[in-house]
């Protein structure tokens, strides 16, 4: 499904991401662990566009997307959801989701609406509520509707458990885990507490000073001592 | 009672301009210094169609409109999106580069006119009409100006919270990085924001000459006026801009004719804009907006 060839990403004149390749297929979880500042994020928006591509390609489903603006990627099957500021915080939780919904044809827009709410069924008693007034977890729910109503093939979160509570934030990866298994979307997911999200994923890629270190099964990560001491805290 | 309805006619003009100075402030966070120059592009606009057409220049509004509107997006096209990313200084210059282009190229045509076609074209007024309503002989500057703004406010309201693309619009202007992650077409939206906020300065700008003397470089003048409003408004919100640009509007027109009933210039007026400019930005940051946006 997604195919990143050499890919090399900066942002400006400065390239912090250096030539990674890998390949993510259907159904897949791909959890991109590192120390802080290995590029995990710039990575990501470089996938989706949102940084400079020094070299290399990207491919999703076959097409080559690398020249492509965010827009046309999001309306390819994409779908990003950014550190922070995922969500329109002076909007109500109801206009949040119909502002992401605004891209659809008009005569699905009810039903997928109704589609999300039955996946993230918390939301439903939060609609009429403005998104500054949520906590964090719930704002994090807010932003995987609006990413869901495009029922996206390929959902890139970028720390979607920073500044959560522990407990909130095994929820949200369970979550996530709960759309892999029972709607077969694919994931790439950036995380700076590896353990649980090596849990939850089925590959890995660790990064380290914009480089990959390691790529292949999770569970192989997580029993490689070597890599997990030196550079995620494990053991 | 004459002096309220004038008033109240200036300050619907400076409102409909300092929305357009608003939304691209909102949407692309460019102070565009040469947005007043997109009114004195409506009032030539309004004086050539009339000369040409052989018609009166309130028939012209929709051309100034559409010149005003292609202007603004042409600003855009070709200045204001390729350096978007480079930080807020960078548009701010560009903006003012593009205020002198502007009042250039409207000197040529200016010129152009004089020369070829005989029209007075530096320093023109129009000459008004008058309506009969209700026993009453009324000028039309008053009227078209509050009908014509009426409309446009009504108009944007409408399309900014009741359609499909005014949604998109409040989606940019609030994050554009977020709005294009979620599919949509930013760079058309802002496209968009800016023919109407050029439009919208347009039609203010073909109603000027029905009572100031109108130049190349009109836009100049206006233009400190419009950014008084805007930041009186709180600079980041639309009924701000409305609210500020009657505050000053009302404000300038007690203080003309104060100035006038004393024997002094009225060539002071611009004082309350600055004035107002100052004070805004020491005393309240957030404008007048920040009373009902708690």
């Amino acid at each position: 499904m997604l195919v990143v060839d050499d890919l090399s990403v900066g942002y400006g004149s400065i390239e912090i991401v250096h030539r990674i390749s890998f390949k993510l297929s259907r159904g897949e979880i791909l959890a991109v662990v590192g120390p802080n500042g290995s590029g995990k994020s710039t990575l990501l928006k470089g996938i989706f566009g949102l940084a400079r591509v020094f070299r290399g390609a990207v491919k999703f489903n076959g097409r080559e997307i690398t020249r492509e603006p965010p827009y046309r990627r999001a309306l390819l099957g994409m779908s990003y959801l950014p550190q922070v500021g995922s969500t329109f915080e002076s909007l109500k939780v109801r206009e949040n989701l119909l502002l992401a919904a605004s891209t659809l044809p008009r005569s699905v827009e009810e039903s997928r609406l109704s589609e999300v709410l039955e996946i993230l069924p918390e939301l439903k008693s939060l609609m009429d509520r403005k998104v500054r007034t949520l906590s964090g977890g719930e704002r994090q729910m807010v932003a995987l509707a609006m990413s869901l109503l495009h029922r996206p093939q390929l959902l890139l979160l970028d720390e979607p458990t920073a500044a959560l509570a522990p407990k909130l934030a095994s929820m949200l990866l369970q979550k996530v885990k709960e759309l892999n298994e029972n709607l077969g979307l694919t994931v790439m997911l950036v995380e700076q507490n590896a353990t649980m999200a090596l849990r939850v994923s089925s590959q890995a890629l660790l990064m380290v000073s914009g480089e990959a270190k390691f790529f292949g099964p999770s569970e192989d990560l997580l029993e490689n001592e070597d890599l997990g001491k030196m550079y995620l805290g494990l053991g | 009672m004459l002096v309220l309805v004038e008033a109240a006619a200036y300050s619907s003009l400076l409102a409909l301009s300092s929305l357009g100075l608003a939304l691209c402030i909102i949407t692309t966070r460019v102070s565009n210094f040469a947005h007043a120059d997109y009114m004195t592009i409506g009032a030539y606009a309004a004086l050539i169609t009339s000369v040409v057409m052989r018609v009166h220049p309130y028939a012209a509004l929709p051309v100034s409109a559409l010149l005003g509107g292609l202007a603004a997006l042409a600003s855009y096209l070709l200045v204001f999106e390729p350096l978007r990313r480079h930080g807020l200084v960078t548009l701010m210059i560009a903006s003012m580069a593009l205020d002198v282009i502007i009042r250039a190229l409207l000197s040529i045509l200016a010129d152009y006119l004089q020369a070829s076609l005989s029209v007075y074209s530096r320093g023109f007024i129009f000459k008004d009409i008058t309506v009969e309503l209700a026993g009453f002989k009324v000028e039309g500057y008053p009227l078209a100006v509050m009908f014509v703004t009426t409309s446009a406010l009504v108009s944007l309201y409408l399309l900014l919270y009741h359609t499909r693309v005014g949604v998109k619009m409040r989606a940019v202007a609030e994050s554009a990085e977020l709005a294009e992650t979620l599919g949509i077409n930013t760079k058309q939206i802002l496209a968009l924001s800016w023919f109407l906020a050029g439009a919208f300065a347009g039609l203010a700008g073909a109603m000027i000459p029905y009572r100031f003397v109108v130049s190349p470089d009109t836009g100049s003048f206006i233009l400190l006026t419009l950014f008084a409003a805007v930041t009186l408004g709180g600079l980041q919100s639309l009924l701000g801009s409305i609210v500020g640009a009657y505050v000053i509007g009302f404000s300038e027109s007690a203080l003309a004719y104060l100035l006038a009933s004393m024997g002094l210039s009225t060539a002071y007026r611009p004082l309350l804009a600055f004035s107002v400019i100052v004070a805004t930005l020491l005393a309240r940051p957030k404008g007048l907006a920040s009373i009902w946006e708690r």
